[in-house]
């Protein structure tokens, strides 16, 4: 009989679970076994590595999040996040603009960019403490210095992709410059611009712990260091696995919210590689001698 | 209202720096008047496009004048590129609206519009498709509609149909003819198709290469649709444009421009059944 046989699209479906949900989950079993087995293998019973090993750091998390006492921190890190964010896009966007659309703005700053790219945000933490003092704003100007690359190229490469046909339909049909940005240039560049802000949140949440461990009071970075002067270090495995926990997440709501739904067809787009390959491979001379990704 | 909205007088265009510059076109004379399709042929290089790119306002004659007279809707010209380029991120109704979504052409808004024009083009049932779901012949309808929606007094075609197969071709052609007779359209029409020059147009420009200019022109009477006529027509249309195409003098004496030194302002003297030299 013909129903015998299970159709396709049931197995193909049977197959796409195990893949999305049972292999990831089966990667996190082995990566716990093993670093169970590296903490059990190489650390003395009573020494105080001990402490590092995935049974006591899940003891001291299920125990910080009963007590609520990592909710400040998360909080803190998450505004920093934004905050940062928001002003590398404020700047990034426009700088990549200029970038893309300008030959002689590009000639003139893209060397430059490309130089001040290539210098760690953390170089920058003694200058930015001189500047903004202790608090949150050398945190705010560290992350936006690393994640404004990202959004500035991508954004430049969105706009030196965009057919410039359509900016002569445009002046065709007698569109304003505001105009013309409103309805041409924006929704053309505009997943170029998320991918930008996907890649730039990646890089923040990467400067955003060391950044924390200066001359703050709060934050994920923070506790590290904290729990490292209280001699908790199954806490501070506990902090470990929140950060990377809650990059994991952004990561991917990052995805799904900054993923538009029409992508803009027919043209190459920006690289999605989630992670720092796209904007690190981004900045390379063209034939051109123009800068784009 | 003047009856004619397009005049272009002892117009020319120059590329290049001075020293070596190249006359694209020069001492070109046009005039469109209400409901007339010009179509504008002549092989590449005469600068029947760039003619046609400074009508619309995309660029400008070095000398001599474009006088264009706006519609009752404000708008005086709107170009359709060979390229349909329809903007990928909206559907077809949205392509057709975007010229209304810019303030210049505010006066052509009115209730209804959109769907009328969808529905004369023939769109309404792929109003919310996506231009990668459209063939060829589809695209290029959409942008016509995108310019025909503003309501431009005069409208300019820049080989719409140069991208499309030859069958597509043939019967966007045929489609073309019925609407703008349906909606009393104004065309300029720019091509080196002579087929379509003489299915297309009421008056047929030929415009002859470096520097260009239109060295004949012929009008297409109404009794001009007889076949033994039509083909007269065709092939002294076809015997011009080869003529010029390949850079010679125009061979036969009584028809050869009476002030060819005087500007290509000379029209077709010898008159054709049906066909009669225009002013």
């Amino acid at each position: 009989m013909q129903q015998a046989r299970p159709r396709p699209d049931l197995r193909a479906r049977v197959g796409g679970v195990a893949a999305t949900v049972a292999l990831p989950v089966l990667g996190g079993v082995l990566a716990v076994a093993l670093w169970w087995a590296a903490v059990r293998l190489f650390v003395e019973p009573g020494s105080f590595l001990a402490a590092f090993a995935p049974d006591r750091g899940a003891r001291a998390l299920a125990d910080l999040l009963a007590e609520g006492a990592l909710n400040r921190h998360v909080a803190a890190s998450l505004k920093r996040i934004l905050v940062g964010l928001l002003i590398a896009a404020a700047i990034g966007i426009p700088f990549g603009l200029a970038l893309g659309g300008l030959p002689v703005f590009n000639r003139v700053a893209g060397p430059v960019a490309s130089f001040v790219r290539m210098v760690s945000p953390l170089s920058w933490t003694p200058l930015a403490i001189i500047w903004f003092g202790v608090g949150d704003q050398p945190v705010y100007f560290l992350i936006a210095i690393g994640a404004v690359w990202p959004i500035a190229l991508s954004t430049s490469a969105g706009v030196a992709a965009l057919d410039p046909q359509w900016l002569m339909l445009g002046r065709s049909l007698r569109a304003t410059p505001f105009e013309m940005m409103r309805t041409i240039v924006w929704p053309g560049i505009r997943s170029d611009v998320l991918t930008g802000l996907r890649l730039a949140l990646t890089t923040a949440w990467i400067i955003l712990v060391p950044a924390e461990m200066l001359g703050v009071d709060s934050g994920l970075g923070y506790f590290i260091l904290d729990s490292r002067d209280r001699f908790a270090y199954s806490d501070l495995v506990a902090a470990i696995v929140v950060i990377g926990a809650l990059g994991f997440v952004l990561d991917r709501a990052a995805h799904i919210l900054l993923t538009p739904r029409r992508r803009a067809a027919q043209r190459p787009s920006a690289p999605v590689v989630p992670g720092l390959a796209g904007a690190e491979g981004a900045l390379q001379r063209a034939d051109t001698g123009e800068y784009r990704i | 209202m003047a009856a004619r909205p397009l005049r272009v007088t002892g117009g020319a265009r120059r590329f290049g720096a001075r020293g070596q510059q190249f006359t694209v076109f020069e001492d070109l004379d046009l005039e469109v008047q209400d409901g007339e399709v010009v179509v504008l042929l002549g092989p590449s290089g005469c600068g029947k496009s760039t003619l046609l790119r400074i009508i619309a306002g995309l660029d400008q004659l070095d000398e001599g004048t474009v006088e264009v007279a706006p519609g009752e809707h404000g708008r005086d010209v709107g170009i359709v590129f060979q390229q349909p380029l329809l903007l990928p991120w909206l559907n077809v109704r949205d392509n057709v609206t975007l010229g209304l979504r810019y303030r210049a052409n505010r006066g052509a808004k009115e209730a209804g519009l959109v769907d009328r024009t969808l529905a004369e083009f023939g769109l309404a049932d792929l109003a919310e498709a996506y231009p990668s779901e459209l063939s060829g012949g589809q695209a290029q309808r959409v942008s016509l509609a995108r310019t025909v929606v503003t309501r431009p007094r005069v409208i300019l075609l820049d080989e719409p149909f140069g991208a499309l197969d030859p069958l597509t071709r043939r019967s966007m052609q045929q489609w073309l003819v019925g609407v703008q007779q349906s909606l009393g359209l104004t065309v300029v029409m720019v091509t080196h198709d002579v087929e379509e020059a003489i299915l297309l147009g009421n008056r047929v420009a030929l415009m002859s290469p470096s520097p260009g200019r239109i060295c004949r022109t012929w009008s297409l009477g109404s009794d001009a649709g007889e076949p033994r006529q039509m083909a007269t027509l065709r092939e002294e249309v076809l015997r011009t444009y080869s003529e010029v195409a390949s850079g010679g003098p125009l061979s036969a004496p009584d028809t050869a421009l009476a002030s060819a030194g005087a500007g290509g302002r000379g029209e077709a003297t010898r008159p054709l059944p049906g066909v009669s030299p225009t002013q």
